[in-house]
């Protein structure tokens, strides 16, 4: 279990995140939503251990864990110049006799092309392939659904959905409420740095909601007078 | 011309190209202003006829292969070969065309000096560098880049993207690199510096996190040892037919191959210690050309460079430790 008790971040004295607290089980699916800004990716930077929090505490399994027990999906990923596709998943294997082939039948990326020459759909899916190669016990997902087609975006959701049935922990974040509804056990709303609320699978419903009256409140009376 | 039919010879397509060329240098100029363009048009010219002068002396062998050089040098410097892989066999004529007018001024005046050995090994030369970088991105791999996959394992990956990326300049200047020793065996002490800023350049880009958590998931130092060895040995199995001719056509110069052993040795270690000790996730490059230049001045004085190294391995390890806690 993946436990985030109390924690904050600052930078610049702007205070990013706020007593953010939340659990996560072995063979979970969590999903974090909220605004552009609203904290996701600095929330995740924390959490792999990129950014060093202020207060609080991370623990997996109950004890400090390693920043390599994690495979982290970034929402824009950078791959190293002139690395061929097929060269990029070799090093991140955790196993040598990685059936890449296989893996590129789903996505069908020409492996002997050089990275760079990739689209930015393309570079996402090679990313996707790279972190299961990595075969870590939590996997976290920055907007994994980012520059994906929608045949492409069911192959993740049904990736995922079996990387929880393994009993992998996936943390993920999307502006996109349908995509996480899809697969995730719960989903938290991360609105201001802070935990707004967190709805578990049968409140999802609810979830949907709420961020519709949200708009409604918040933009569709400034909308009725911009554009009447 | 139709971009989809690459078979297609198209002159009024490389007109166009090498108009816009032109076009180019007229925005240049009018960018700085004719007032000093013109006179650095004039100083050119004086510079290249100086050159032409100075150089004249030397066998019309050696200047044709340094027109080659030049050549390959701006091959493997631009930056639009990709996009000129679009239009097929064009690109070779394209691409020899550029190189011709680029040169002409040169190729006029050693031709005015009767050197026109050196202008036909320079056309033979370009051709040869345009053809087989065409022929490459034509098929997406090149020959170095097969040698790499086939000799080189992928977990030396700072060295394969690099024979990838300067392949036919790293190429010719092996190649050209071998042939001056049998006559220049002191050469070496150039080659070996010369090599050293394309390994400088191997060790320039910076891994993404996860690869990096892939190659040092033990967090052990000895896992980096080995790597920093495994890596300044690939740079001396590649210098081995230098060192060999070296000491096989002047055995008493001996010591100078031995001082470019440490060189290479100190100066690779130095490369990838340095990559190491200012990693960041957030970073796509260590910027090394300047330190790497200046230590590789210095390696050779032992027990300073191997402090400076040390220094930057503990820098390095700290760092490293750092990303993978």
């Amino acid at each position: 279990m993946l436990e985030i008790k109390h924690i904050s971040f600052s930078y610049n004295a702007k205070e990013v995140l706020k007593d953010v607290t939340l659990s996560v089980k072995a063979g979970e699916v969590h999903g974090i939503v909220g605004k552009n800004g609203a904290g996701k990716t600095t929330f995740f930077h924390v959490v792999v251990k990129l950014l060093n929090f202020d207060k609080g505490s991370i623990t997996y399994n109950g004890e400090d864990y390693l920043s390599t027990d994690i495979a982290f999906l970034e929402t824009e990923n950078f791959f190293y110049p002139y690395i061929k596709g097929k060269e990029y998943i070799q090093l991140l294997a955790s196993d040598a006799h990685f059936p890449i082939q296989d893996w590129n039948y789903f996505f069908q990326l020409p492996l002997d092309d050089m990275v760079d020459n990739y689209s930015t759909g393309m570079k996402k899916k090679l990313a996707l392939i790279g972190v299961i190669a990595m075969n870590r016990p939590v996997l976290i997902m920055d907007e994994p659904y980012n520059g994906l087609d929608l045949t492409t975006c069911e192959l993740v959701y049904r990736i995922i959905r079996r990387l929880k049935e393994q009993g992998r922990l996936v943390l993920i974040s999307s502006h996109i409420v349908s995509t996480l509804t899809a697969v995730c056990d719960r989903i938290s709303i991360l609105k201001d740095g802070a935990i707004h609320s967190t709805y578990k699978k049968s409140n999802f419903d609810r979830l949907t909601i709420e961020i519709a009256d949200e708009f409604d409140q918040d933009i569709n009376n400034k909308l009725d007078t911009l554009l009447n | 011309m139709n971009p989809q039919d690459k078979s297609s010879f198209d002159w009024n397509f490389i007109r166009g190209i090498l108009f816009f060329r032109v076009l180019q240098a007229k925005r240049m100029a009018n960018n700085w202003g004719w007032y000093y363009a013109i006179p650095l048009l004039f100083i050119t010219t004086l510079a290249l006829i100086w050159l032409v002068e100075v150089t004249v002396q030397f066998h019309p062998v050696y200047i044709g292969l340094a027109l080659c050089l030049l050549i390959a040098w701006l091959q493997n410097k631009r930056k639009d070969l990709l996009f000129l892989q679009k239009f097929g066999k064009n690109r070779f004529a394209l691409l020899f065309s550029e190189y011709i007018l680029l040169l002409l001024p040169l190729y006029i005046l050693y031709g005015i000096k009767g050197k026109f050995i050196a202008i036909f090994i320079a056309f033979i030369g370009s051709s040869i560098i345009v053809f087989w970088r065409g022929v490459a991105f034509k098929y997406t791999f090149n020959i170095i880049d097969i040698f790499g996959e086939r000799f080189i394992h992928h977990r030396f990956f700072e060295w394969r993207t690099g024979l990838r990326k300067h392949g036919v300049l790293f190429f010719i200047s092996y190649i050209v690199a071998l042939a001056i020793l049998f006559f220049m065996p002191y050469a070496i002490i150039c080659w070996a510096f010369y090599f050293l800023s394309f390994v400088a350049d191997f060790y320039n880009p910076i891994e993404p996190l996860s690869l990096l958590q892939s190659r040092f998931q033990a967090t052990k130092p000895h896992v980096f040892t080995r790597k920093t060895l495994t890596h300044s040995t690939l740079s001396h199995i590649a210098l081995l037919p230098h060192y060999v001719i070296t000491i096989v056509i002047k055995p008493e110069i001996w010591y100078i191959v031995v001082a470019c052993i440490v060189i290479i040795q100190m100066t690779t270690l130095y490369s990838i210690y340095y990559k190491y000790s200012v990693y960041s996730y957030k970073k796509q490059f260590a910027a090394n050309q300047i330190p790497v230049a200046l230590f590789s001045l210095y390696s050779m004085l032992l027990p300073f460079s191997m402090l400076i190294v040390n220094k930057q391995r503990q820098k390095a390890i700290k760092q490293i430790n750092q990303c993978l806690r």
